[in-house]
């Protein structure tokens, strides 16, 4: 934490609530029915759910459980529940029975999955690991639990990719968009948040409501008083009676179970509705830039979710073509290829919203990542860009060395709010109390800035770098190739593509 | 004559040198720091030169390519191209004897030596005419996703580094690859040793660093997985105080100076704990210490040859950029344009005669896996020709003995917060077994 | 309650936060956390789920079934153990699914296992000598009065051949139902295995030099965690798991524990209300990660609240501020005058702050 930031909490201690940071809404919301809310809670020592609930757009929510969390087919059946519901929302026309033609699909808008806090996001992971793959069972539920295993896998990885707007943790939005006078533990609870956010009087009001929502639990786990006190005599009296043939006991417990289970998810479906009307209608605009990273979102899932879903629909696959590995890349040249991705995503991140919040602006120039002054002159020069001697607009920035830079000759800037134009920093110097910068501007922002105004200059993006690299990345037909591709556990051939040196002699000599 | 340490870096040198010659198609060199890796990089790419092959040389940054063109020409006589983006910086003041070269269908074709950036040699295409070796200096900066890149450039593989420095960068969570076989965001040449069964490379460890003299070279070898030794020889390097005004608190800590090469010095750590983020005291500490320094009257002896020590003899170093901020700021104006203060990102591949360094866990009361990790404090160690002063406040034995880190390492990695633990006590332990910290 | 031979869980505990002296009795007299809270009128939360605990108890004994074959078979194929390694040696005690009476019972079969390896040596590797003891049980020292002798208890200690092929090595195993998920494995979950490892591995090491057998028998400095598939009772070896450090902590950790236990007033550790009288007297630290370990945390963190303790807004906060309250740092932040150079020095900073 930085001297700002506590300045900040202090802020909101003495003001007595949670205060807004920043000055714009950097999540784009998408529309009810684009949204999905879901929930999930488990088993202590189980690795699926015990139950599920989810809430799509404006419908009534949709709440199921397991009599037992550790039966498989109960479980199962469940889960299936949901990958009918999920797979349609993100596009998928396997379990819909839609023609599609995958080069073509009908546009879908950015759809979103909203969380209660990041533990929902680890069970969408444990549910790519679990059924990926699997072959357990009814092939054809098989088949939609597969299914399911892909959709969660998908969700999971772009979970991970900074700036994604498809997979939202609400307690995440609420943490980035307000200050809470409290430590970054009680933070991750969703219901302490809101009940510091939404109730209403002093300080201490407050925090006696955050303090009684905090005796609920909103991750995928259950407190242990409510498993050993309530729910563990209903299991048990489930699976005697299972066993002794006794029918209605085994309804009323699976009820009784049920109505515990449901309820939980059901609060927790309510804390995220609460946390999505709250930045509905929180005055601040969203972010120009939100709407581009939307764009990415709605790429990634078309291209790596719904394009694969479509392709293996068309044969009705059992098993599609692509099953990305729940775990790791095995293979090298994937493995860089989603890495780069992932690298230029966070550029794209950190810079595209920088444009349109002065807020975050601040910020950036506390860290150093870009600089605010004044345009102290104007003049030309030749330019010390590669491969062209032609005079050029050369401007004289001048900013506080107080503060430290992480901006140095070479460095690729930006204007606030010209985002498209590249400037590079030629020079950088310290003289005194001043930093002074000489930038060569883009061409297009000749004779834009008059002297004496003030300038902010923000990190240009270098995502563009990365989504080359990724592309790149497949490529291994180079001479270097069988070092630099092969395949991890295969003896590698060592020495240039092409025969073994001992065949080459023996044809040599047989020649 | 040469000695037992310059006879054996030579060994080593040729084992290289006759591995090109018989087209080993991968050597791994594992350099500790100022032990003249680009040196040898050079020395490949003549020989190299010279037996009319195409050679591509990889540098991690602008000014490291740079420098390998100035050196090649300078040290060779012979014409070298510097390949560069066409969109950045043109590179500037090299000599006659580099030339620029922007698109690859422009590289020249037969035996050439061509020098550019990781960045550079992994985007660009390259023409038909491919080259027929990749030599790649700094080559722990480089990434594995980086390395693959470079498939397209050569068969024939020299990587040369250090594996002590700080490793590449990762601004992004590798969660997903922490468990691959080969992980895109880690040093390449580590991955190539680690899968050695595979890979089978040649790999070379220089014994000897020209750099550092001997009580450094024994404590910076702790932070090593292979052995080296000074070859600084006994007279080469020395410190001297000559006439100064008046009496400082920072006398003491200058005079060890005159008796070996690293000294610690602490101040107390406020009742309350150290400061959060930025420690002023600590920065003008630092700073009064340069400023006495300067007025000592101070004879530098580096290899054999005495002169005054100037102000741009010295450098700074701190983790944190807003401490190197609150250094500069605390430097008597006239020097402080002439002293290079930054991270120790920064100072990766540069020295200075003295360095001061702030101590990477000063002002941590509960250092994280960050903090813990080794490669800073190895880096900050290991820039100085002559005197290390390494300031801090005084809880850090204390923090670092009752220190009981979590190991929260990926599955089958290394625990870097134990190991890191162990490094920082000894570092500094040894420091105050051998008397050499001052408490002000 | 001292003679409960739960050394490990003490040591566990007392590291969680060494400087509050409240910790640091519960922990060394084995007071109870969640009783000293009932005391003062607090809802204990801690405890574990019962599924939790069944399926844990589960998953061990699916892998110790039937001479533990899938676990040895899982261990060759990520070569933990030599491909035709066989064998267990149970000395689970009843109550955990095993056939003995009790852990000193066990602690006699561990000891004659050890001497019994040290004699053969690899040569009698699975045949006289199994590849897997099942809660291999040794003793610790503690320390006069308060911190009784401990008992530990190993998930799986592993026997294989060493380096130089005739000595026999020791390899601790940890088995949790923790899901395995690649580099996404919760690491604090990893964290506490490989704590609780090395907290065997250094028992381990005390134990056979107690039975004078150090020279003759080798421990590896790596162990092996074994976690569940998602969800199945199928394991995944993590086979190669640095303990040195861990090793060392426990070392340093228990020389520390014994010291504050030396460091406690004596009193009768089976006088139940005496210990949490003590306990209830003690100084407290409060840190926000107290909330995840301790009954009473919220007791605590309302003391600090009514204190003006800056912790309560986090330990970032609390650095910052030090000994200033929070009221006195928003009067600073306000431009109150500062008195005093901390004073001064936190207002600037402060100031600072809030202008960037």
């Amino acid at each position: 934490m930085k001297s700002r930031d506590v300045a900040e909490r202090l802020r909101a201690y003495a003001e007595g609530r949670p205060l807004p940071s920043g000055a714009t809404i950097t999540v784009p919301i998408a529309e009810p029915e684009d949204r999905i809310v879901l929930s999930f809670v488990r088993m202590g020592g189980e690795s699926l759910p015990w139950g599920i609930g989810y809430q799509l757009g404006e419908d009534p929510p949709v709440l199921l459980s397991a009599p037992d969390g550790r039966q498989r087919d109960p479980v199962g059946d469940m889960c299936a529940e949901l990958s009918k519901v999920l797979c349609g929302f993100l596009g998928s026309p396997l379990l819909t029975g839609e023609a599609v033609d995958p080069d073509n699909p009908p546009p879908l808008p950015l759809r979103q999955i909203w969380v209660p806090n990041r533990s929902h996001i680890e069970m969408i992971h444990l549910l790519n690991l679990r059924y990926s793959r699997t072959q357990y069972g009814d092939p054809a539920r098989s088949l939609i639990l597969r299914a399911l295993g892909r959709a969660s896998g998908f969700l999971f990885r772009e979970s991970e990719r900074e700036g994604q707007a498809t997979v939202i943790d609400a307690s995440a939005v609420l943490r980035d968009h307000f200050v809470f006078p409290a430590d970054d533990m009680r933070q991750q609870h969703l219901g302490f948040l809101l009940a510091m956010m939404n109730t209403d009087g002093s300080f201490d009001e407050r925090m006696q409501a955050a303090e009684a929502a905090e005796e609920f639990s909103v991750s995928h786990t259950l407190t242990p008083e409510l498993e050993r006190d309530e729910l563990s005599p209903l299991v048990e009296a489930f699976n005697k009676a299972e066993g002794d043939g006794g029918a209605e006991v085994q309804a009323a417990a699976s009820a009784a179970v049920g109505e515990i289970i449901d309820a939980e998810n059901r609060r927790r479906i309510d804390l995220v509705n609460e946390s999505i009307a709250l930045l509905m209608k929180d005055a601040r605009q969203e972010n120009k830039g939100a709407a581009e990273l939307a764009e990415d979102s709605i790429r990634e899932r078309d291209c790596y979710y719904r394009w694969q879903e479509t392709t293996g629909a068309l044969d009705g696959d059992v098993l599609p073509h692509l099953t990305t590995s729940a775990l790791t890349d095995g293979v090298p040249a994937s493995a860089s290829k989603r890495y780069y991705r992932m690298l230029a995503a966070s550029d794209k991140a950190s810079v595209c919203l920088l444009h349109d919040d002065p807020e975050l602006q601040k910020v950036a120039v506390a860290e150093g990542d870009a600089i605010k002054g004044t345009l102290a002159a104007v003049s030309r020069a030749p330019s010390l860009k590669s491969d062209s001697d032609t005079e050029v607009e050369v401007w004289r920035v001048e900013a506080s060395a107080s503060l430290p830079s992480r901006i140095r000759e070479g460095a690729k800037l930006c204007l606030a709010g010209s985002p498209d134009h590249d400037c590079i920093v030629t020079e950088v110097a310290v003289d005194g109390e001043t930093r002074v910068l000489s930038i060569e501007p883009d061409k297009k922002l000749a004779g834009s800035l008059q002297v004496e105004a003030d300038v902010l200059l923000l990190p240009a993006s270098v995502a563009f770098f990365g989504i080359k690299k990724g592309k790149e990345a497949k490529n291994s037909d180079g001479p270097g190739a069988w070092l630099t591709h092969a395949q991890p556990g295969r003896p590698r051939r060592r020495g240039l593509n092409g025969p073994d040196v001992l065949e080459r002699v023996e044809e040599l000599r047989g020649s | 004559m040469k000695s037992d340490v310059e006879l054996r870096i030579d060994e080593v040198r040729r084992a290289l040198l006759e591995a090109v010659l018989s087209n080993e198609p991968l050597t791994i060199v594992k350099a500790p720091p100022g032990s003249g890796k680009t040196r040898l990089t050079l020395d490949a790419a003549a020989l190299l030169l010279d037996e009319k092959a195409r050679v591509a040389i990889v540098a991690q940054t602008n000014s490291q390519a740079d420098d390998i063109c100035r050196r090649f020409v300078e040290d060779f006589g012979a014409n070298v191209v510097r390949f560069h983006s066409g969109t950045g910086l043109r590179p500037s003041g090299l000599p006659d004897g580099v030339q620029l070269v922007s698109k690859s269908a422009w590289l020249p074709t037969g035996p050439i030596v061509a020098v550019g950036t990781s960045a550079k040699w992994g985007l660009t295409g390259i023409p038909a005419a491919r080259f027929d070796w990749l030599l790649v200096d700094e080559a722990w900066q480089l990434s594995y996703a980086d390395f693959m890149l470079m498939q397209k450039v050569a068969p024939r593989f020299v990587m040369v580094g250090d594996p002590g420095q700080i490793l590449p960068v990762v601004s992004i969570d590798a969660s997903r690859w922490e468990v691959a076989d080969t992980p895109p965001h880690r040093p390449a040449p580590q991955i190539l040793i680690e899968q050695h069964e595979q890979t089978q490379p040649r790999v070379l460890e220089l014994p000897a660093t020209w750099r550092l003299p001997p009580d450094s070279a024994l404590v910076v070898n702790e932070f090593y997985d292979f052995k080296f030794e000074s070859a600084v020889g006994p007279g080469e390097r020395s410190f001297s105080i000559g006439q100064r005004e008046g009496k400082s608190e920072y006398d003491p800590v200058i005079e060890m100076l005159e008796s070996g090469s690293m000294v610690g010095v602490t101040l107390p750590t406020p009742e309350g704990g150290p400061p959060l983020e930025e420690d002023r005291e600590v920065a003008v500490a630092a700073a009064e210490l340069v400023r006495r320094i300067l007025s000592s009257d101070v004879t530098l002896r580096i290899d054999g040859e005495d002169r005054a020590l100037e102000a741009a003899d010295i450098g700074m170093v701190a983790t944190h950029r807003v401490m190197n901020t609150r250094m500069r700021e605390a430097l008597p104006p006239p020097v402080a344009s002439e002293i290079m203060v930054d991270t120790t990102e920064r100072w990766q591949g540069l020295q200075r005669p003295i360095m001061i360094a702030i101590h990477p866990v000063s002002g941590v009361t509960d250092p994280g896996v960050f903090d813990l990790e080794t490669q800073r404090l190895c880096v900050m160690a290991s820039r100085h020709q002559i005197g290390l002063i390494i300031v801090t406040r005084d809880h850090l034995p204390r923090t670092l003995h009752e220190l009981t880190p979590s190991a929260t390492q990926h599955p089958g990695r290394p625990d870097a917060s134990g190991d890191g633990r162990e490094k920082h006590e000894q570092f500094w332990g040894d420091l105050e077994r051998a008397g050499r910290v001052v408490a002000l | 309650m001292a003679t409960r031979k739960d050394t490990r869980l003490r040591f566990e505990q007392w590291v969680k936060n060494p400087t509050c002296e409240a910790n640091v009795i519960s922990a060394v007299a084995g007071v109870r956390m969640d009783k000293v809270a009932i005391s003062e009128g607090i809802k204990p939360t801690f405890g574990q789920s019962p599924f939790a605990i069944t399926r844990g108890n589960s998953f061990e004994r699916a892998l110790l079934d039937k001479q533990a074959d899938s676990l040895i078979e899982a261990l060759c194929r990520k070569d933990a153990l030599p491909s035709g390694a066989s064998g267990l040696a149970d000395y689970r005690i009843r109550m955990n699914g095993g056939s003995l009476k009790s852990l000193e019972v066990a602690l006699v079969k561990t000891r004659e296992l050890l001497e019994a390896a040290a004699a053969t040596g690899a040569e009698g590797l699975y045949g006289e000598l199994p590849a897997v003891v099942a809660s291999a049980t040794m003793e610790i020292p503690g320390q006069p009065v308060m911190l009784p002798d401990g008992l530990l208890v190993i998930d799986a200690l592993l026997l294989r051949p060493a380096e130089d092929g005739k000595l026999v090595e020791l390899v601790i195993g940890e088995i949790k139902t923790y899901p395995y998920r690649g580099g996404y494995t919760d690491s604090a979950q990893l964290a506490t295995a490989r704590g609780q490892a090395g907290v065997y591995r250094h028992a381990l090491k005390l134990f056979i030099s107690e039975l004078g057998l150090s020279d003759r028998l080798v421990i590896s400095p790596f162990g092996v965690i074994v976690l569940s598939l998602s969800g199945q009772n199928q394991p995944v070896i993590l086979p190669n798991e640095d303990l040195r450090f861990q090793d060392k902590r426990a070392e340093r950790g228990f020389v520390r524990l014994r010291d504050a236990a030396a460091g406690v007033t004596p009193f009768d550790p089976a006088d139940e209300e005496k210990g949490i009288e003590k306990v209830l007297a003690a100084d407290t630290e409060y840190k926000p990660a107290c909330i995840s370990f301790c009954d009473r945390a919220a007791g605590c963190r309302l003391a600090a609240f009514k204190a003006g303790d800056a912790v309560v807004l986090g330990e970032d906060v609390k650095r910052l501020l030090g000994d200033v309250t929070i009221d006195r740092a928003v009067e600073l932040l306000g431009g109150a005058a500062p008195s005093g150079p901390r004073e001064t020095e936190l207002a600037a900073r402060l100031t600072e702050g809030a202008a960037a």
